[in-house]
């Protein structure tokens, strides 16, 4: 599916610019892209050494264990067939997004993809994702934020007179499209992805 | 207020640390060390998507696609000039915070067009830049129902935005 994706946006954009005579535009853009990737991690980089270093001393502290036991009934429904290890990950990743430490969400997700790609058979599987994935996925790509922090600063420096005015109207949005996100996963699976066991 | 939340989980995370006996400053530096690890496992991703996502943007090919979706959105009760941001959004943070900005610049942070803008903007994630790399992390390659389902999550998420104004 990534392949096709990738693929898929580069013949749509260069024979776009191609048609529209914008190839100076393209292959700056492109090199650019790439720059702008390596310069994204560099800044990611510092972020992602802080946040995992201090949610390590969390979780040898036994934190994560007491969070993600808290939240086990709930995740043990949202994650089917994953593992103790994985759910920790997830529950700090949720807990992270919720706060809106988004560099310190990102991390934390990545270790529990891993793990959950650890403990299922992904290879096997001739590397399809698991149901807990995906799940996993919309719920992180829909984003609940109590903070959305970014926006407030932007708002407040183009002027507006209550900058903060959007955060119950951002959570309301972002809770509902979560959890239409969640009822998609369950509808696709049941209808056209159901797993030949 | 999110200027406290930092320092104070700092500090948090410091305390129960000598607490709990954990030897803070070699548990920080091991959690580092993974951190940048998987900083440097996404950067692949990152490129390849990145790179590519400009040529869409820079080709005009995704303003014109949001033009052809506007129609269809307006019934959906979306402001017309909040539909930058929200197409914009799946495929790049940086790319709809430029949009997002060009929305106040046009219609003022107030207006119904920045406020719904700034609502989508906060509700939603980079879909296209997300999943791969999560699915990097796993080693998955066929991502199944996950992007079907996020595009639902996205498209909800755009009309409960326009809503969730009006009350």
């Amino acid at each position: 599916m990534m392949n096709w994706i990738w693929a898929g946006i580069a013949i749509v954009g260069i024979t776009w610019g191609l048609i529209t005579g914008q190839q100076a535009a393209l292959s700056q853009g492109v090199l650019q892209g790439a720059i702008d990737a390596v310069g994204l991690c560099v800044k990611l980089a510092g972020g992602f050494a802080l946040w995992s270093g201090l949610l390590a001393i969390l979780e040898k502290g036994g934190a994560m264990e007491s969070l993600a036991k808290a939240a086990e009934p709930l995740l043990r429904r949202l994650f089917p067939g994953t593992g103790l290890k994985a759910r920790q990950s997830i529950a700090m990743n949720m807990t992270a997004n919720l706060l809106g430490l988004g560099n310190a969400a990102t991390p934390q997700g990545l270790e529990a993809m891993r793990r959950m790609g650890a403990e299922s058979s992904v290879n096997e599987s001739n590397g399809a994702a698991t149901d807990a994935m995906c799940v996993f996925l919309v719920i992180n790509a829909s984003s609940i934020q109590l903070f959305p922090t970014t926006v407030i600063a932007m708002r407040a420096a183009a002027g507006s007179a209550s900058p903060a005015s959007i955060v119950t109207a951002t959570l309301v949005s972002s809770g509902i499209s979560t959890l239409a996100g969640i009822a998609a996963c369950v509808i696709l699976r049941n209808v056209f992805w159901r797993r030949r066991a | 207020m999110t200027d406290l939340v930092l320092p104070l989980f700092i500090l948090g995370v410091v305390v129960y640390g000598l607490i709990r006996r954990v030897g803070v400053y070699d548990a920080f530096l091991e959690g580092a060390t993974q951190g940048l690890r998987s900083a440097v496992n996404v950067l692949p991703c990152l490129v390849g998507m990145l790179s590519f996502i400009a040529l869409l943007v820079r080709s005009g090919a995704l303003g014109a696609f949001a033009g052809w979706c506007a129609p269809a959105l307006r019934l959906l009760g979306i402001p017309e000039g909040a539909l930058p941001v929200l197409m914009v959004r799946p495929f790049s943070g940086s790319a709809a915070l430029a949009m997002l900005e060009e929305t106040f610049r046009r219609y003022g942070p107030d207006s119904v067009e920045g406020r719904a803008a700034s609502v989508m903007m906060g509700s939603s994630e980079t879909i296209f830049y997300t999943l791969p790399l999560y699915f990097a992390a796993a080693k998955v390659r066929r991502s199944r129902y996950a992007i079907p389902a996020a595009l639902i999550a996205w498209l909800v998420g755009g009309v409960a935005a326009a809503w969730a104004l009006r009350l």
